[in-house]
């Protein structure tokens, strides 16, 4: 009994590119009322059983359909009712007013729909986009199938694999999504009001920001912890003394090559010591090898490609942060040239046919002939890291792609994801590495020598270097010689570097602050709010030229705007205008170090800038997805653990109000 | 044989074959008493041994008189090289990490302070080790990969060094000493010294043959071995102050540097 199904996907982009796939490019377009971004496509297709030959509708949401917010009584005034009464204040989930055509063409469609198939992104956002949906469509057919369909990138058969195979929504992501939402609007929103009220009446810097308007003191539970690395840092950085170390360096000439001995203990911070050690060298006078190790040696191959990995890789090689390669990464996906961009898995599945992926960059003026080699025998299956999110493969490329389709920000992050994707399905790199290490008076010190033999992966992958050091000369086991030259050196220890965004994101990741999705809108919030600002590593002018972009979505709420669909425009565009030509460092604004050190100071029981508070949330969310606690124990849980710190700091906030008047009202900028 | 009665010679050498110096006769009189005369020779070894490893050998009547003490020459160091002449007990004063700097162990110590430590990029959250069991996370806590509440007790790694340790002998003679080759058992240990390393007042043999080069001890596993024990005031004060005395340390250093002196 064929019928009409309804497919939903999450943006337009998607809905556009599964109609064109499923109806093999013969599909009606209708416009839909009070939108002109979302579409509804017509077309038939044969889901295969149960289903059969159907009519479709294929349409689109645009990120999420609801907000959740306070009543009025509780947007009027930011201390009446005073702001801890949030904790507690009811929360209504409402259709957004601009999301209204959306949801009523939703609705509308289920009507006479024999089922819903919603095509979301398959994460945990996505599936909680894609309980709205399901919600809306319910209002117009109670009695509609639910089911949503698996893919993790939108290359045509892959859509077509997806379309006949639908899995059932998992409620468990749903009600993860809807416990973290409500805990950022509770505990975001009691926080900024209470800083804000309580900050302001310092005057000065403290009421009016930048901006010349009132200065609002946001606070959120993923923000301030990335702040706090960034000022831990800072601190690091500006306390660090610098000391002095000894060292003994050994060169002996053979056969007119000068070979570097280099000492076994590195160096040590007591001069006196090394003296004595040294002249004991020199007494010594004759040094012994005790030991000649010649092994083949390998340079792996990198994993498979995280959405954390690529970011890290985008600040490194592609002169580009965070939240541009991911915004390119998206616009890629949405394209169809590569895969789903936010990803934690580092494997492939076993089942996957990668040989044919490779396949198709054989076309590729750059490495076609790379790809070719590896179709001709050279194909070697992925390492295999541990990590596994079970949504979505590795980051890869899904078609080939003629470069100048592209603009220059997607050329870099479709080069970098191919080549990594050609190097992961190559051979490590191969090399000869020789040991030589010498006793010397009671010392030992070592020469390495490498020889690179098969460069394999490193021909595609040029952002790995191995290369070859000289050839070590000839030594022999219990040979005894004199060396050439033996020198006492000194030296001095150098100040950590200020925080880079790898660092950051590899903080974050450790530190369980955010997820691989919102990481990069976390950093992005911390700049907005001029806690930290950004400059070229190794001096030089501020590029943090992002302007503020008007505030979206509710304080503290999460704002999907960001990832892709027409919302993301504004946002999108901030960072991209100004291409940065290296890796950014971040430094803490007064206000920043202010808030940090403020809490910090309050003792470590309620410190908001550490990590642990928000980690413990993040693993709550996972226990929800796994099915081992309720949202409702997750709320009052993690509820009762942000009140109480909300009482102490409250308690204690004189120590707050001095690190504001010591670092912003009367310190100049750091 | 092992009917008699412990006396003040069979005390002593049931000690020395434990490889302990012999005691003063007054220390042992406190230990082998008219009432503790009943007990078996192995019981008051055990006491005897225990509190000397805790005593102050430099106090008066710990030691024999005839106890090896270090000859005033050995801490010349115009001598390139020399060597211990007779195995010599001594005690540790004080023991610093030279394979790390001082501000690296100043951060280490200040982070354990408040209560955090670090596995790698990960910051773990050191609890009072009291409510660690049912702190917090109810019913999901023994399923979960608790990062936060991994590391009940803050054990530590000890220090890699090589360290210097400062020796007394029991007539109070000092001498500094160098870890050449590592030396197991010797290192700091973090926090109130619950995690491993060495205390203050920890006894060691230094063993006929041991090197001296230009004043300074040379230790190796095979030229002394490592007794254990503590001498409790000391090793807290030491702990006590170790942050303290690596800050000042730090800025005498800063300020020899600025005056552009060398040595």
């Amino acid at each position: 009994m064929p019928g009409k199904i309804l497919c939903v996907a999450e943006k337009p982009s998607i809905s556009k590119a599964v109609a064109g796939h499923l109806s093999g490019g013969q599909f009606q377009t209708r416009n839909v009322r009070g939108n002109q971004y979302v579409k509804n496509y017509c077309f038939d297709f044969d889901f295969g059983q149960p289903w059969g030959n159907c009519s479709v509708v294929m349409t689109c949401v645009s990120g999420h359909l609801t907000e959740a917010k306070f009543p009025a009584m509780y947007e009027r005034d930011w201390s009446n009712p005073p702001p801890e009464a949030l904790f507690n204040a009811p929360v209504n989930v409402d259709v957004g007013e601009d999301k209204k055509p959306i949801s009523a063409n939703i609705t509308s469609e289920a009507r006479g729909a024999r089922a819903l198939f919603i095509w979301t992104d398959c994460d945990r956002e996505g599936e909680h986009i894609g309980g709205e949906v399901r919600a809306e469509a319910l209002k117009g057919n109670p009695r509609l199938q639910v089911k949503r369909a698996r893919f993790s990138n939108i290359e045509r058969a892959h859509v077509i694999q997806a379309a006949k195979n639908p899995i059932d929504l998992d409620d468990n992501q749903v009600n993860a999504v809807a416990t973290r939402i409500e805990l950022d609007l509770r505990i975001g929103y009691c926080f900024t009001r209470y800083l804000t009220n309580t900050l302001r009446p310092l005057g000065g810097a403290m009421a009016i920001s930048e901006n010349g308007k009132s200065r609002v003191l946001s606070y959120g539970s993923c923000q301030f912890p990335t702040l706090g690395f960034v000022v831990d840092r800072y601190f690091r950085v500006k306390s660090f003394v610098p000391e002095t170390f000894w060292s003994i360096k050994v060169t002996h000439t053979r056969d007119n090559t000068s070979v570097n001995f280099s000492w076994r203990r590195v160096h040590l911070f007591d001069r006196a010591v090394v003296v004595i050690l040294f002249e004991r060298c020199i007494a010594a006078k004759i040094a012994r090898v005790t030991k000649v190790q010649e092994k083949p040696t390998s340079k792996w191959k990198p994993l498979p490609l995280t959405t954390v990995e690529l970011q890290k890789n985008a600040s490194r090689f592609l002169r580009m942060n965070s939240q541009q390669a991911m915004t390119v990464a998206e616009a890629l996906y949405n394209k169809g040239f590569i895969s789903y961009p936010r990803t934690e898995t580092d494997r492939f599945d076993r089942g996957m046919n990668l040989r044919v992926l490779v396949e198709k960059q054989v076309q590729d003026q750059r490495w076609g002939g790379y790809a070719q080699g590896l179709i001709q025998g050279g194909f070697k299956q992925p390492r295999e890291g541990r990590n596994d999110d079970k949504a979505h493969p590795p980051i890869h490329p899904v078609t080939w792609v003629d470069l100048n389709n592209l603009n220059a920000e997607e050329k870099r992050v479709y080069e970098f994801v191919t080549r990594r994707f050609l190097a992961c399905c190559s051979e490590d790199a191969k090399g000869q590495a020789t040991d030589v290490e010498i006793e010397y008076g009671d010392e030992i010190f070592g020469a390495h020598g490498l020889v690179v033999i098969e460069r394999n992966y490193l021909d595609v992958y040029p952002y790995d270097k191995w290369t070859s050091s000289q050839t070590l000369p000839r030594f022999t086991m219990g040979e005894r010689f004199e060396p050439t030259e033996a020198m006492m050196t000194e030296g001095q220890t150098a100040p950590p570097s200020y925080l880079t965004e790898p660092d950051l994101i590899a903080l974050m990741d450790a530190n369980g602050i955010g997820t691989d999705a919102t990481m990069a809108e976390h950093i992005a919030k911390i700049k907005e709010r001029a806690y930290v600002f950004t400059r070229l590593k190794g001096g030089g002018a501020a590029v943090n030229n992002d302007p503020q972009p008007a505030a979206r979505g509710g304080r503290g709420g999460r704002a999907r705007g960001g990832r892709g669909g027409r919302g993301g425009r504004g946002g999108a565009a901030a960072g991209g205008d100004r291409p940065t030509t290296g890796v950014e460092e971040f430094i803490p604004s007064t206000l920043g170090v202010a808030l940090v050190d403020g809490y910090d100071k309050m003792g470590f029981e309620i410190s908001l800038s550490k990590p642990f508070l928000r980690k413990e949330m993040e693993l709550r969310m996972k226990d929800i997805c796994d099915g081992r606690l309720t949202r409702a124990d997750v709320l009052r849980e993690s509820l009762r653990q942000y009140k109480a710190v909300f009482d102490q700091s409250r308690e204690r906030i004189e120590i707050l109000k001095a690190s504001c008047r010591r670092y912003v009202l009367n310190a100049p900028r750091p | 044989m092992t009917n008699q009665p412990p006396t003040l010679a069979s005390l002593t050498t049931s000690l020395t074959t434990q490889n302990l110096p012999a005691p003063h006769q007054s220390f042992l009189r406190t230990i082998l008493t008219p009432a503790s005369q009943t007990k078996l020779l192995a019981v008051l070894t055990a006491t005897a041994k225990h509190r000397l490893l805790a005593s102050d050998i430099t106090s008066a009547d710990i030691l024999a008189l005839s106890t090896a003490s270090l000859p005033p020459t050995l801490n010349n160091v115009r001598i390139v090289n020399t060597s211990i002449q007779n195995d010599t007990f001594v005690q540790i004063l004080d023991i610093l990490d030279l394979g790390r700097s001082k501000w690296d162990q100043i951060e280490a110590l200040e982070s354990e302070r408040k209560g955090e430590t670090t596995k790698g990029r990960e910051v773990i959250r050191v609890l009072p080790q009291v409510e660690n069991a049912e702190h917090d996370r109810g019913s999901t806590a023994a399923t979960q990969v608790q990062a936060p509440t991994r590391t009940p007790h803050p054990t530590q790694s000890i220090s890699r060094g090589p360290h210097k340790l400062l020796l007394q002998d029991f007539k109070g003679n000092k001498i500094w000493a160098f870890e050449l080759k590592p030396v197991p058992k010797i290192g700091i240990g973090g926090g109130t010294g619950g995690g491993g390393g060495i205390s203050i007042g920890c006894k060691i043999w230094l063993k006929k043959g041991c090197k001296v080069a230009r004043g300074m001890v040379m230790l190796e596993p095979g030229s002394c071995m490592i007794l254990g024990g503590k001498i409790e005031g000391l090793d807290k004060s030491w702990r006590e102050g170790r942050e303290q005395r690596l800050r000042e340390e730090v800025e005498r250093e800063r300020a020899d540097g600025a005056r552009g002196g060398a040595e």
